[in-house]
């Protein structure tokens, strides 16, 4: 997957978005403002390692470290997928396949969203991302003890999909609406397979623990947190393989935050150049570099 | 035991102690050469057994510390890392999906485990392996490493317990910890990890402490070298592995290490701790130490006694300079005194001691330098004798003492009367010498020398006080002149004594010239003393009587015996010359004595009845011994069987007047006898009558002076009668002496006198003549009482 490519597709749809909606309910400001209000508001939604909730996690310390890069105060607001990018734009928005569905307005409470935002094509429409913060994708795993196996990789990422997507065929896939686990995105469907949403199952840490349970044979799980969750239940969980081509994750801002996307970029650079970025990832996902070594080298 | 044997015997004692003393301190360097021994000997076994039980030690540290690793590897093998990589691998999981991850954290793991695994401070492991079944790595911490080789037994794969392989491929001997890894009970792996050797030797080391010194190997069962210790210093040096074929030097000390089939061992035991302590040579050098002693004592010894003897000498010979010192100060002091006698006899020799003059070898020794510079220079030379008129009577009357004193202020005055170059001496006694010398010759030598005089008798004038009483003295001075009268000193001095002799002689307090004429007389006097001291024995003395007659009856009552003296050479000598030259000389005691008896034998010889009686004169010298002249008297009486009634004493006035104590004394004693005493020249002294009732007078005889001008002189005539009353008054006898004509007799008798004396009644009769004469006289003798 080209980076690159996808980084000027989520630019060129960001724009689209702005025309489109134009700045309805964009009550926040630019840098200048943020500047001017002596702090910097994250929008975080706890999940997995990025924000661990209690105040720690990857994207937390990013985002601290930002706020210090400013010089101005942190703090840290919490949210949920569901609102998450309401609270930043000012208007709700969930996904409609690759689209964005816009909802009602609602205040802005944040600067930025930062919390292993997978960019995707419809979250594109409605807010700019950063560079990437992380390499992502999305694979498919199941109880240890369930009859699915895990595939044997074909070196081919594409073949491999298609080779886990006949495997779920007819099998219970728990899937996550409006996260980076959305089945549509995924097509997964398609496949044949039985997919549950959870109306219990909120966040994407809950996807393990529920097909533990037995909720679902199998369930969508970004990387990140399936290799939490396998660290968490060794030998219970097993990872069949890859449903989606490689994501990246990033911070989104607003439209009408260029400035502080511009500053937060050039931090990002900063920050991967000194190795402060480095030494977050092997914090708080040591594991990730192995599996996606382009991301993390150096530039 | 004999004095000889002693100093031998105590020799042989003094010998024995030092010999015993060293053989004692032989025998007990001896004994603790021996002990050394001994105590060497048992510290080697101690050592020896400590060594083993350090050793031991050693190893069981060594097998604990194994112990541990095993734990750390079956604590690794439990780890929950590996638990899922094998359950995920067994899940089928790949390594693109999910099982890169568990290996990642199972190498994390691993990694941990090495880096974290310390034992203080040094690590444990050097790496760690995770092999699967296949025996390929899937985890190494030092990937890229030499391969260890898996050496577990079938025993020890099956029962999964961890073994310690010692792995001799490769360029060193490594020790490893390797155990079979199992998941879920099916074997999926190993795990294998090399042990840190420098560590586990550090382990050795530390537990050896202080014995750290010494050569130890670890080795496996066959006896390889697994480990070692450089000499000395406790490092580990990794065994080549080539070397571990060579053989193995002798063994000394083993201790297998629990655990493990491993043991360590000692190869040389040389270099125990405590080598020092133990080893022969220690002993050796002690004795020979002990030795080095023995000698250094003995040779201190020596040294001490030779130390002592030098002391000895030493303090001998400061003793002895002590003593020189001593001496010498001793000698000193002799000396000075001795210097002091000499001066002081020099002085003697030359000085009076009262006064401090020159005494007389000093004043005729300057006489004579005076002569012979006279002689030179033509001057004249005085020569003035100087003495001190009756000075007897001071000493005799007040003392020595108060002599002393009237000497010494005479000696004063006179050095004041005399010139500066004048010589002022004392020749002793009474007599003083001045020698007036360098006097211009001619007359002006007299006036000199009369001035000299005049001065002195000036300077006498004033009175001398003595013990608070003041006394008059004068002094006689007799002159004579060099060259005049004499060339040499003695007969200058002679010359001037001459002259003093006459001064004295002419009245005293004066002074007087030699002239030859003078040295005639002197001759003449010095002539009579000589024969006067024979007359005695020649029989020149002889005895007149003359008869005393009473004037009334005209019977001789007694006879008054006079002394005449006829000798060959000067012929008849006058009484009045000899008889004052026989007091001077003491001659008067012999003489009188003599005189006695003969009178009274004379008395005797006459048989003239006991009425008559005997006068004799008798010298106050004589009474000076009142015992010996009372012996005297008593004996001539009874010798010739007189009376003592018919002994009469005839004392001169003068004499009783001088009122000396033996006088009064010698005539109390007489008068008790019943000798009579009369007193002669009776008138002629002048002094206060009080004498008379001192003395135990009985008869006054007036002097003949007075008898002599009884008729002519109104005064004498007037004297007398006042004596016959006196006489009268007192009960006392009366005799006058002196009566030459009848005229004289007739007023005596007139006036009461009862006795006379004189020619008129006869001269003095020769002894043999007196009977003739008592038979022609009439009448018997009666007193004369008037």
């Amino acid at each position: 997957m080209d980076l690159r490519r996808l980084a000027r597709r989520c630019l060129a749809w960001a724009w689209l978005a702005l025309l489109g909606t134009g700045s309805a309910g964009a009550t926040g400001g630019d840098l200048p403002d943020v500047r001017a209000a002596g702090v910097l508001r994250h929008l975080g939604v706890p999940y997995a390692n990025f924000v661990s909730g209690s105040g720690d996690g990857m994207d937390v310390e990013l985002i601290r470290g930002f706020a210090a890069h400013l010089g101005i105060r942190y703090e840290f607001v919490e949210t949920d997928w569901k609102r998450a990018f309401g609270d930043l734009t000012g208007r709700h928005a969930r996904g409609a396949g690759q689209h964005a569905e816009l909802l009602e307005e609602t205040p802005v409470r944040g600067d930025l969203l930062a919390n292993g935002v997978t960019i995707l094509e419809w979250r594109r429409e409605v807010a700019d991302f950063s560079a990437p913060t992380f390499p992502s994708g999305v694979w498919l795993i199941a109880r240890a003890d369930a009859s699915l196996s895990p595939i044997r990789p074909s070196g081919n990422l594409a073949r491999d999909i298609g080779l886990v997507k006949t495997a779920i065929g007819g099998r219970s896939v728990l899937a996550l609406e409006n996260t980076c686990l959305d089945p549509k995105l995924y097509a997964v469907a398609e496949t044949g397979a039985h997919v549950r949403l959870l109306p219990h199952v909120r966040n994407l840490n809950e996807m393990a623990p529920a097909i533990l349970r037995g909720d679902a044979e199998a369930s969508l799980l970004d990387v990140p947190d399936a290799l939490v969750a396998l660290e968490k239940w060794p030998g219970e969980i097993k990872v069949i393989g890859p449903v989606s081509e490689a994501q990246v994750m990033g911070v989104a801002f607003r439209r009408e935050s260029p400035q502080l996307r511009a500053a937060f970029d050039r931090y990002l650079e900063t920050i991967r150049a000194d190795g402060t970025f480095r030494r977050l990832v092997e914090k708080y996902y040591p594991a990730v570099p192995d599996y996606f070594p382009e991301f993390f080298a150096q530039r | 035991m004999s004095p000889p044997d002693r100093p031998r015997a105590k020799a042989a004692r003094h010998r024995l102690v030092p010999m015993a003393a060293g053989l004692f301190v032989v025998g007990y360097v001896l004994l603790l050469l021996a002990v050394t021994f001994a105590g060497q000997h048992r510290l080697r076994e101690l050592l020896g057994t400590q060594h083993q039980y350090t050793l031991e030690k050693t190893a069981a540290a060594l097998g604990y510390f194994f112990d541990e690793r095993r734990r750390d590897i079956e604590r690794l093998r439990e780890d929950r890392a590996l638990e899922s990589f094998f359950a995920n691998q067994a899940l089928g999981m790949s390594m693109e999906y999910g099982l890169q991850a568990s290996l990642r954290n199972v190498e994390r793991t691993l990694n941990r485990v090495v880096e974290k695994t310390h034992i203080n401070g040094w690590p444990v492991f050097q790496r760690i392996i995770l092999l699967d079944n296949a025996r390929v790595p899937l985890a190494d911490t030092s990937a890229g490493g030499p391969p260890i080789a898996l050496q577990l037994s079938a025993d020890e794969e099956a029962s999964k317990s961890v073994a310690i392989v010692i792995d001799r491929g490769g360029d060193a001997v490594t020790i490893s910890l390797q155990a079979r890894y199992e998941h879920k009970g099916w074997p999926a792996g190993y795990v294998v990890a090399s042990v840190n050797q420098d560590t586990a030797f550090e382990e050795l080391v530390r537990h050896l402490g202080e014995s750290a010194h010494f050569e130890l190997s670890v080795v496996d069962e066959q006896g390889r070298r697994v480990m070692g210790s450089g000499r000395l210093t406790g490092e580990a040096d990794a065994v080549p592995a080539g070397a571990a074929a060579a053989p193995s030097p002798p063994v000394s000390l083993r201790a297998a290490v629990p655990g493990t089939a491993l043991a360590i061992v000692e190869q040389d035991a040389r270099y125990w701790g405590n080598d020092y302590l133990t080893s022969s040579w220690l002993t050796a050098s002690l004795a020979v130490l002990a030795l080095l002693v023995l000698a250094g004592a003995t040779i201190t010894q020596r040294t001490r006694t030779q130390n002592l003897m030098l002391q000895a000498q030493v303090d001998e010979a400061a003793r002895q300079e002590d003593q020189l010192n001593q001496r010498n100060e001793r000698l000193e002091e002799e000396m000075r005194v001795r210097l002091q006698y000499e001066e002081q006899l020099l002085r003697q020799a030359n000085y009076d001691q009262l006064t401090g003059l020159p005494n007389r070898n000093l004043a005729i020794d300057r006489l004579e330098q005076a002569m012979s510079r006279g002689r030179r220079t033509g001057a004249q030379v005085v020569v003035l004798y100087l003495d001190l008129d009756r000075f007897k009577n001071v000493n005799d009357t007040l003392g020595h003492s108060a002599g002393d004193q009237v000497l010494l202020q005479a000696a004063g005055r006179l050095s004041q009367v005399a010139r500066a170059n004048d010589t002022v001496a004392r020749l002793g006694g009474d007599e003083f010498l001045i020698v007036m010398a360098d006097v211009d010759p001619g007359p002006n030598a007299e006036k000199a020398a009369e001035r000299v005089a005049e001065a002195a008798l000036r300077s006498f004038s004033d009175p001398f006080p003595v013990s608070g009483q003041e006394f008059f003295v004068s002094i006689s001075i007799g002159i004579s002149v060099f060259p005049d009268d004499g060339d040499k000193a003695e007969r200058l001095l002679q010359h001037a004594d001459t002259a003093l002799y006459q001064a004295k002689e002419e009245g005293r307090h004066a002074f007087r010239f030699f002239t030859p004429d003078m040295n005639r007389r002197a001759q003449r006097r010095a002539a009579m003393e000589g024969h006067l001291l024979h007359a005695v024995e020649r029989k020149e003395l002889s005895l007149v009587y003359q008869p005393i007659v009473s004037l009334r009856t005209g019977s001789t009552v007694a006879f008054e015996a006079l002394l005449r003296w006829q000798n060959p050479a000067l012929g008849a000598v006058s009484p009045a010359l000899f008889i004052p030259l026989a007091e001077e000389t003491g001659l008067i005691q012999e003489i009188g004595e003599w005189v006695l008896d003969e009178a009274v034998a004379d008395l005797a010889s006459w048989d003239a009845g006991p009425a008559l009686r005997l006068a004799v004169n008798v010298s106050s010298r004589q009474l000076r011994n009142p015992r010996r002249f009372l012996s005297t008297v008593e004996a001539a009486l009874v010798r010739h069987g007189v009376q003592a009634s018919q002994l009469e004493l005839e004392i001169t006035e003068r004499l009783l007047l001088e009122e000396l104590p033996d006088t009064a004394l010698a005539l109390r004693e007489l008068d008790a006898r019943g000798v009579r005493l009369s007193v002669d020249d009776f008138g002629t002294g002048y002094s206060s009558l009080g004498y008379l009732k001192r003395f135990p007078v009985d008869v006054l005889k007036i002097d003949r002076s007075f008898v002599n001008g009884v008729l002519k002189d109104s005064s004498d005539a007037a004297l007398v009668r006042a004596i016959l009353a006196l006489a009268q008054a007192l009960h006392l006898s009366v005799v006058a002496e002196g009566v030459e004509s009848p005229a004289q007799a007739e007023f005596l008798h007139t006036n009461g006198c009862p006795c006379g004396q004189g020619f008129w009644f006869s001269r003095p009769l020769r002894p043999e003549d007196v009977p003739a004469y008592l038979a022609a006289s009439s009448a018997t003798p009666k007193a004369c009482v008037a």
